[in-house]
């Protein structure tokens, strides 16, 4: 008889189950369909920044004097160092972007309602997280830029009141961005955000598998008038090659930005000299950055700033727990104010990164 | 029952997509690939830079290399111990040679002079060079920043 | 200060009654260490005194002389262990009080020009200071009898003299321009002396990238007023010596400005050298504006459309043209270092190219435009080139981002392969439903 390697892994591991799962997994066809992709895009990218993340640290050093030395020398002596590295710093910003996105899809879609409430969580948690590894990662190749943007990064944080001093201290390992700093954030970047968004990712993975994904609340009802349900295609192929379709997507976009606007060296930070103006944290925390900017300093006798971040403290708490507070949704009606809440919020960050841009340009 | 034509072209398509795929996987594991092998010169930066054999310096002698962006200077004293600097004049950047005849540090722009520790001794020079440590490795020359 | 030290001295005189044999010897001035302190009675009393007469005796515990172990006797003469002041201050005792300004020259040399004295404090310590100090035209003043005249202790101070190489005293390098500054910025003081150029001198010192390059840089060897005018020889350098007090340090410029027909002709219309085209004092960082264009330096002896005027014009021209290649060259391989490209070979090679470009500025005062085209001819080449290879390096920047975005197109067909192969898929699922 000749050899088989399904039958040699099934003798070991039994992978029926699996594979009973794999064909009998199907996923509902309608008109929202194709939000669907997102969240697969955005573990396609997740994936690429783990492997050029991992393949950068064979070269990169984090220390104050050789940060930016060894990023020199990934960029101009080790082959494709340029190209791993440009694909790193732009697919950061994809993944964001589209975790963005994927995030106010599914707001949106009401995805979030029973029984997703927990899928919903730990995708905000994963938003969360990305948002840490760029705000670590981007000090990473110790330039002017990302020197100066996290100098003003770690000062916002400073200003909560009570925690503030606590959390600037621990973040910047002193008084100031130093050398600490630097060791301090790759080991975020490396060790501890990836520590802890494994799981998290897991949990955010099991539970879609577990649960299949949420038919929108809209479409929903539309069947349930016609008392029957949406159609559906198998996972296995047919879903799989449309997701296949949408990673390759995610990585023409990729190389398309990498091809626009190559990732540059810059030069390296001195953290004696003054600032250059128009210093601004990376564009996904800019509509936050923007907006303490226009807070008048006091507010009823408060400090502008301090409401302003805890504002945005609760605004990202309500976002959390938006399965909770929307009570409407699991009842399966479609509340109002939820969709309202959310365009408004959408519109607000596009008009304070857009305007902090404008401003900066006009600089 | 697909017509004929049809048949063909979803074979024609499906190879070429296998094609375009696996082709696609190839050129991401080649860029990885060449990025895993060490590149030829060591270590990341300009901290530390071989130059050449020990053995081929004479004593009395000294020769100009690159390390890193700026030129630096190898001399052999002599009494043949090895010293490395800056090849930068510290008056106005000009690059310094070794004057076997006099045994110091010249500058020809202005007449600078450095004795064979690359202090300033004579001419307009403010300041001595910058000084580099110099190791030896299987018979070659390590010069290393930060002496 | 000086009314003061008079004072004091008068006061001595008048206080003084014993003497101390021991002091009357210079060489007797050190203590040994194995004898007991003596007791110094001019400290004990003249600090109770006030006024000036107390003066000397708060800075001197830290002059250089009070730390090698002298005494106020040891100067001043008189016998430090005796309570009467008749005794203490007799010139019986070898007391000898404060010095008038004319006696201060030998009161310091008694033991600064004994070279055996002098030794056992420092080998190597100079003991011709008086000798110089008489042959400059302070010290030639003095003798003439004009008090006003700098004398040691105005440039030392009196009681709390330090050594030259302490910051804390006023020869220390970057106080020497205020402490000539102290008389030769002063028009009271020296309105009457109307040989002299005028009192501009330190001011525009300040100017002066020697003035920059020793308080800015912090170059203790840059030059202040005593390296050309020599500290106790002081006098301005004659008219044929300027160009070797320069050549000192300008060694190159001096050698090409020597073997120029500018060294004639300067001699004979009796300017000087060096400082005809860059000043005395105000010597300012030179460049090509003093060759070329209305600051042209060369201009105040050439006209226009001479030979000289001509040379300058194409001196200027050359070393501009080396000065922009390199600029450009330089810009354009910051740029491509921005980007992450390795440029460390030209740059490292850009530095001959400036080599070249200083060696032409000093090779002007050869007046020989050959000598400085030949700096220039060899320059040009390695700017250009490492010009050339910034630019390569950018173009290769360029491939690359045409390489990704090929490579960008190739995906996209991937993907509109998928998308026509899933629709080629579907289509039997749509007939048939």
């Amino acid at each position: 008889m000749a050899f088989s390697p399904r039958a040699w892994l099934d003798e070991r591991l039994d992978l029926s189950p699996v594979r009973e799962f794999v064909e009998h997994k199907s996923v509902p066809v309608h008109r929202h369909s194709y939000w669907y992709y997102l969240g697969g895009m955005t573990l396609f990218l997740f994936i690429v920044q783990a492997m050029t993340g991992i393949l950068l640290l064979l070269y990169y050093q984090p220390s104050e004097a050789n940060a930016f030395e060894s990023v020199r020398f990934i960029m101009t002596q080790v082959r494709f160092g340029w190209l791993i590295r440009s694909i790193h710093g732009w697919c950061g910003n994809l993944l964001i972007a589209l975790a963005f996105a994927h995030m106010f899809s599914t707001f949106f879609l009401k995805s979030y309602r029973k029984p997703r409430e927990l899928t919903w969580v730990s995708g905000m948690l994963l938003l969360f997280l990305m948002l840490g590894f760029g705000f670590s990662g981007y000090l990473l190749p110790w330039n002017t830029l990302s020197y100066f943007a996290t100098m003003v990064g770690t000062n916002i944080a400073g200003v909560v009141p009570g925690l503030g001093q606590f959390v600037l201290r621990f973040l910047r390992g002193g008084d100031s961005v130093t050398g600490a700093t630097l060791t301090r954030f790759f080991g975020f970047h490396v060790a501890i955000l990836p520590a802890i968004i494994g799981p998290v990712l897991l949990l955010h993975l099991l539970l879609i598998q577990k649960q299949g994904m949420s038919v929108p609340l809209s479409v929903e009802q539309e069947y349930r008038a016609k008392g029957t349900t949406p159609p559906s295609i198998r996972f296995f192929p047919d879903f799989l090659l449309r997701e296949l379709m949408g990673w390759y997507l995610a990585l023409a976009v990729l190389a398309g930005l990498a091809a626009l606007v190559p990732w540059e060296l810059g030069v390296k930070a001195d953290p004696f000299a003054p600032a250059p103006p128009g210093i601004q944290p990376e564009w996904y925390f800019l509509f936050m950055f923007q907006t303490l900017k226009y807070i008048p300093a006091k507010i009823f006798g408060f400090d502008g700033e301090v409401l302003g971040i805890l504002a945005f403290g609760v605004a990202g708490l309500l976002l959390l727990l938006v399965p909770f507070l929307d009570r409407a949704a699991a009842k399966g009606l479609r509340s109002k104010i939820v969709k309202r809440a959310g365009v408004i919020i959408v519109i607000y960050i596009l008009t304070m990164t857009t305007v902090a841009y404008v401003a900066n340009l006009a600089r | 029952m697909p017509a004929m034509d049809e048949i063909n072209r979803r074979r024609w398509l499906k190879s070429l997509l296998g094609g375009g795929i696996g082709a696609s996987i190839l050129s991401f594991l080649y860029p990885i690939l060449s990025f895993v092998l060490p590149p030829p010169t060591q270590g990341s930066g300009a901290e530390s830079q071989e130059v050449g054999q020990a053995a081929e310096l004479k004593p009395n002698s000294g020769v100009v290399f690159q390390f890193g962006t700026q030129p630096a200077l190898l001399i052999r004293t002599p009494e043949g111990d090895l010293r490395a600097f800056s090849a930068i004049c510290t008056h106005l950047g000009c690059t310094v040679s070794y004057e076997a005849d006099s045994k110091v540090i010249w500058c020809p722009c202005h007449n600078g002079i450095y004795d064979l520790h690359g202090r300033n001794i004579a001419g307009p020079p403010p300041r001595p060079l910058l000084e580099f440590k110099v190791n030896l490795r299987d018979g070659k020359v390590v010069v290393t920043k930060g002496a | 200060m000086q009314r003061a030290v008079r004072g004091a001295g008068l006061m001595i005189c008048i206080l003084g009654a014993s003497l101390c044999a021991r002091a009357q010897e210079p060489g007797a001035a050190a203590p040994k260490a194995a004898e007991p302190e003596p007791k110094i009675t001019c400290i004990v009393c003249h600090s109770n005194l006030g006024g000036q007469l107390a003066m000397p005796t708060k800075p001197f515990p830290t002059d250089v002389h009070a730390e090698k172990g002298l005494t106020c006797a040891s100067c001043h003469g008189g016998d430090p262990t005796s309570m009467d002041p008749k005794v203490a201050m007799s010139p019986a005792k070898g007391f000898r009080g404060k010095p008038t300004r004319e006696q201060v020259p030998e009161f310091c040399g008694r033991c600064h020009s004994d070279t055996a004295y002098m030794h056992r404090y420092s080998p190597t310590v100079q003991t011709d200071q008086v000798r110089q100090y008489y042959t400059s035209r302070h010290g030639e003043l003095l003798r003439q009898g004009n008090p006003q005249v700098a004398t040691c202790i105005n440039c030392h101070s009196v009681h709390d003299i330090k050594l030259v190489s302490d910051p804390a005293s006023p020869v220390y390098p970057t106080n020497i321009p205020g402490t000539c500054g102290q008389c030769h910025s002063n028009q009271d003081y020296m309105g009457a002396y109307t040989d002299l150029p005028g009192l501009t001198q330190v001011a525009y010192y300040e100017k002066s990238v020697h003035y920059q390059a020793l308080t800015i840089q912090g170059n203790l060897s840059a030059p202040t007023c005593v390296t050309c005018h020599s500290s106790h020889g002081a006098t301005p350098p004659g008219v044929r010596s300027v160009a070797d007090v320069c050549g000192r340090c300008h060694a190159q410029n001096l050698q090409f400005f020597q073997k120029s027909a500018h060294a004639a002709a300067f001699a004979d219309m009796g300017v000087p050298g060096c400082v005809q085209c860059h000043g005395n004092h105000a010597i300012l960082s030179a460049n090509e504006a003093m060759l070329a264009g209305p600051a042209s330096v060369c201009m105040t002896c050439h006209v226009e459309g001479d030979a000289g005027a001509q040379r300058s014009e194409e001196m200027a021209g050359q070393i501009r043209k080396l000065d922009a290649a390199i600029q450009q060259a330089r810009a354009t391989l910051e740029d491509a270092d921005r980007a992450g490209m390795d440029v460390s070979v030209a740059t490292a090679e850009l530095t001959t190219a400036h080599s070249h470009l200083v060696m032409s500025r000093t090779a002007i005062h050869s007046l020989d435009t050959a000598q400085v085209e030949a700096e220039i001819s060899q320059g040009i080449p390695v700017a250009e080139q490492a010009l050339q290879e910034g630019r390569d390096k950018l173009a290769e920047v360029q491939s690359r981002r045409k390489g990704v975005a090929l490579f960008s197109l190739l995906v996209l067909a991937i993907v509109f392969s998928l998308y026509l192969y899933i629709r080629l898929e579907d289509k039997p699922k749509r007939q048939s439903q």
